[in-house]
Formats: structure tokens, C-alpha cells, sequence
């Protein structure tokens, strides 16, 4: 594995008394991709925004490049984050918001955010944050919402020529379909437990199935507390 | 720090019905200063009316809503995005007490300095930075709640900004000049760590 990019240890975070997830640890190098899979309302988003450094985990802590994300950003370690189309303020016109991150033209939309669709405003904040050179770490909440074929296309093929250069890829989805064959390491989210597998574990033979994914989230979702030996169960099960 | 001020630029933090309203208040400004140049006080009240709702912009409401991702998630620090988010936020209300300014000057040819005299700049000053900090902790709409809960309450005209403008230092009590400037700084000084400090939830997220 190349240098460790991107680091959780013991992660916990609770928003007022309500408990989130707990114990969510993982180690991220350059180059490799990170899946979350969990059910709505899981703590994903809760989860890269912690990697984001825009919420504090009430137990361990991020480490992006040996440092806390917002030291690390400072520090010049570029990180993409997008959190939806939602995030997007829609009084703004679409060129506008596009320039933003580089300064040049993404698009020459004119029209405000609010009136575009909402897979062109996904679209839209996915290539506004993608367009920034030298990224090292990209954090992107559930990318392939809304997008049509072509959108999709160009995500899958942007984010491989980012993970291509070195940079370390966080994405999360509900639906096993978006990020089958695609991660290094996938982190199933499931009543507030956290279960890390490493691609060649679930399949030795190719890229990781969508559904072996899903059998593996329903499996977790009857039993959060799956051990991995019982992964082979569940595989040949699936199979 | 330029791309924390380009970004409240871009994402219109003073909404252009504000910036309307102040062009409209100056062009009134001048024709009421033409007119009387004495009249300087009356014609800055709509304009520090205007400002106190234009400043108080709010911060942590689009914060959580994910509108300042790109930038809260840049190399930018968080004290420079605080200082850019006040400063654009009270940027068109001071420009326009400033056009207000030289009108007078002009117009009463150096004779009249009310809409610069000491109790019009803490007027301006101090207030508007108070309206801004106010709001970094709530919304725009619950901002403009209370400051319009504020001008209605009787017995408050001591207090309140409106009550100083025009007025000349030896008119007011020290402790009346500065105290709201103590206010200010410590406002400030309040929102700058919110913002630094405060966790960022997404709203939906919750």
C-alpha cells in the first residue's frame, strides 16, 4: 500500500445525544478508493464531513497527510468535497458558481442555479469542485445522484484519472450498483457500526460485485455485528 | 483571503434588493442635502436602517444548509473567511454613508459635517458590526426579527444608533461613544471564533 493519505481512528461522532456511528477506523493511501455503503440516515454524510473537517468526531480523530484536515488544507493538501446538488445556492448563476474554484469558465450557463435541473446542478457542483488542479483527496457524498448516462461516465472516468495521479477517493452511496468494482476498501455504515473490507477480500476472482455488496448489506443489517469469517458465507451465498 | 471575499461576492451575501435600496437612499440623500444641506441626520436614518438589516447577514444558517462548503473546505482560514464575510456584508451600507458624506461636504461646501461627525461613525460603525456578529449565530429573517423588535421598544432611543447620528463628541458621554465600539469588538471577536470553532452539520443530515 502506498503512504497512508487519509486516516480515522476510532471515529465516533453524536449530534446532541443521538449516537451517529462509533469506532470507525480506516487507512486511506494514495491512489485508492474508499466506498461507504450504508442504508439512508447511516451516518455517511455525517462521516465525510468529519473527513472534511467541517464537524469535530466527539471520539478519535482524522489524519489527512499526518495532520487534522483543516491543518492539512492550510497546509496545501487540496481536498475536493461535495456534498449534493442541495448544497448548491441556487440564487447564483451557473457561471459564476463555476468559476469559482479555478477562476476559469466551466460552464456558460447564465441562468441561476435554482432554475437549472437537478442532475445539471449536480453536475454542475461535481465539476465546480473537481476542477481544481492537483487534488489530493476527494471526498464526494453519493456523486452519481441524478446524473444521466453521460454525467456518470464523465465522473467514473474524471475520478479515475484523479486516482490515477495519486489522489485518494472517498465516496458513499446507498445503492450497492454505484460503487460495485470501482473501491480498494469499502466500508459498510450500518446501525452505527462500522465494518471495513478490503476488495480482495470479498472477491478474489475480478472487481467486487454489486451484489455481493448488497447481500453483505442485508446481511449487516440483520447482523451488524458480522464477523469477517462470515463473509464466505454470505459470498457463497450470494453466488 | 481574495477567493473568501470573491465567494460572499459571488454568493450575493447583501441580496441586490439591499444594494437597490442604497442606491435608492442616496439618490434621495442628494436631493434632500440640495435642498437643506443641514438636513444630513434625516436623510442617513433610511440609510442606517437599511444597513442594520443589509449587515446582518447570518452565517451559520447557509453554513449548514452546505452553501460555504467549497470555500470552508479550501486552504482558506476560517479568520479570513470571517473577516471577508463581515466585511462584504457592511461594505455597501458604509460606501453609501460615505457618498452620503461627500454630498454634505459638497453641497454645504465644507460647512456642515454632520453625517461625519463622532456619533455618526459609531453610529455606522459599531453598529453595523454588531448587526453583523448578531447574525452570524442565527439567520438573516431572525435577525431582522429582533432589530425590528429592538426599533419598536420605547424607552430604548438611548440606546439606539438612530439616537446618535449627527451628534458631535462633546454632545455625548464617553462611555455613551465608546461602549458600543467595546460591543463591536467583542462581537466580533465572538463571531470570529463561531465561525472558526463551531462545527458545520449539514442541515438534512441531522
Amino acid at each position: 500500500m502506498s503512504d497512508v493519505l487519509l486516516a480515522a481512528l476510532g471515529l465516533a461522532a453524536r449530534y446532541r445525544h443521538r449516537e451517529v456511528f462509533h469506532d470507525v477506523s480506516f487507512e486511506l493511501g494514495g491512489g485508492q478508493v474508499l466506498g461507504i455503503i450504508g442504508p439512508n440516515g447511516a451516518g455517511k454524510t455525517t462521516l465525510l464531513r468529519v473527513i472534511a473537517g467541517l464537524l469535530a468526531p466527539c471520539e478519535g480523530e482524522v489524519r489527512v497527510r499526518g495532520m487534522p484536515p483543516r491543518q492539512a488544507m492550510a497546509a496545501g493538501a487540496n481536498l475536493a468535497y461535495f456534498a449534493g446538488e442541495f448544497t448548491l445556492p441556487g440564487s447564483v448563476r451557473a457561471c459564476e458558481w463555476g468559476s469559482l474554484a479555478t477562476g476559469g469558465a466551466i460552464t456558460p450557463e447564465r441562468r441561476r442555479i435554482r432554475t437549472l435541473s437537478r442532475g445539471t446542478r449536480q453536475l454542475l457542483g461535481l465539476r465546480t469542485v473537481l476542477s481544481r488542479p492537483h487534488l489530493g483527496l476527494l471526498v464526494l457524498d453519493e456523486p452519481w445522484e441524478a446524473l444521466d448516462v453521460d454525467g456518470s461516465r464523465w465522473l467514473s472516468r474524471t475520478l479515475e484519472a484523479k486516482r490515477d495521479r495519486g489522489a485518494a477517493v472517498v465516496l458513499t452511496s446507498h445503492d450497492p450498483h454505484d460503487l460495485g468494482g470501482i473501491c480498494d476498501l469499502y466500508l459498510f455504515l450500518v446501525s452505527k457500526r462500522a465494518t471495513l473490507f478490503r476488495a480482495h477480500e470479498l472477491s478474489t476472482a475480478g472487481p467486487v460485485t454489486a451484489a455481493v455488496l448488497a447481500a453483505i448489506l442485508e446481511r449487516l443489517q440483520v447482523d451488524a455485528t458480522m464477523p469477517l469469517r462470515a463473509v464466505s458465507d454470505t459470498l457463497s451465498v450470494s453466488a | 483571503m481574495l477567493f473568501a471575499f470573491r465567494y460572499f461576492r459571488v454568493l450575493r451575501v447583501v441580496p441586490s434588493v439591499f444594494i437597490g435600496g442604497f442606491i435608492v437612499s442616496t439618490l434621495l440623500a442628494g436631493i434632500q442635502l440640495m435642498s437643506d444641506s443641514s438636513s444630513a441626520e434625516s436623510a442617513l436614518n433610511p440609510v442606517l436602517k437599511l444597513q442594520l438589516f443589509a449587515a446582518s447577514s447570518g452565517f451559520q444558517l447557509p453554513a449548514r444548509r452546505g452553501y460555504y462548503d467549497l470555500l470552508l473546505t479550501s486552504s482558506t482560514a476560517r479568520w479570513q473567511v470571517a473577516v471577508a464575510h463581515c466585511g462584504v456584508s457592511i461594505a455597501p451600507g458604509l460606501l453609501t454613508w460615505m457618498c452620503v458624506v461627500l454630498l454634505e461636504l459638497t453641497v454645504s461646501r465644507g460647512n456642515h459635517a454632520a453625517a461625519a461627525s463622532a456619533g455618526t461613525c459609531m453610529a455606522f460603525v459599531a453598529w453595523s458590526i454588531i448587526a453583523w456578529a448578531t447574525a452570524v449565530f442565527s439567520s438573516r429573517t431572525a435577525a431582522t426579527i429582533l432589530w425590528l423588535v429592538v426599533m419598536s421598544i420605547p424607552g430604548v432611543g438611548y440606546l439606539s444608533p438612530f439616537a446618535w447620528v449627527g451628534a458631535n463628541a462633546s454632545a455625548i458621554r464617553p462611555l455613551a461613544l465608546f461602549a458600543p465600539y467595546a460591543v463591536a469588538i467583542a462581537g466580533f471577536a465572538l463571531a470570529l471564533m463561531a465561525i472558526a470553532r463551531r462545527p458545520t452539520p449539514l442541515e438534512g443530515s441531522q
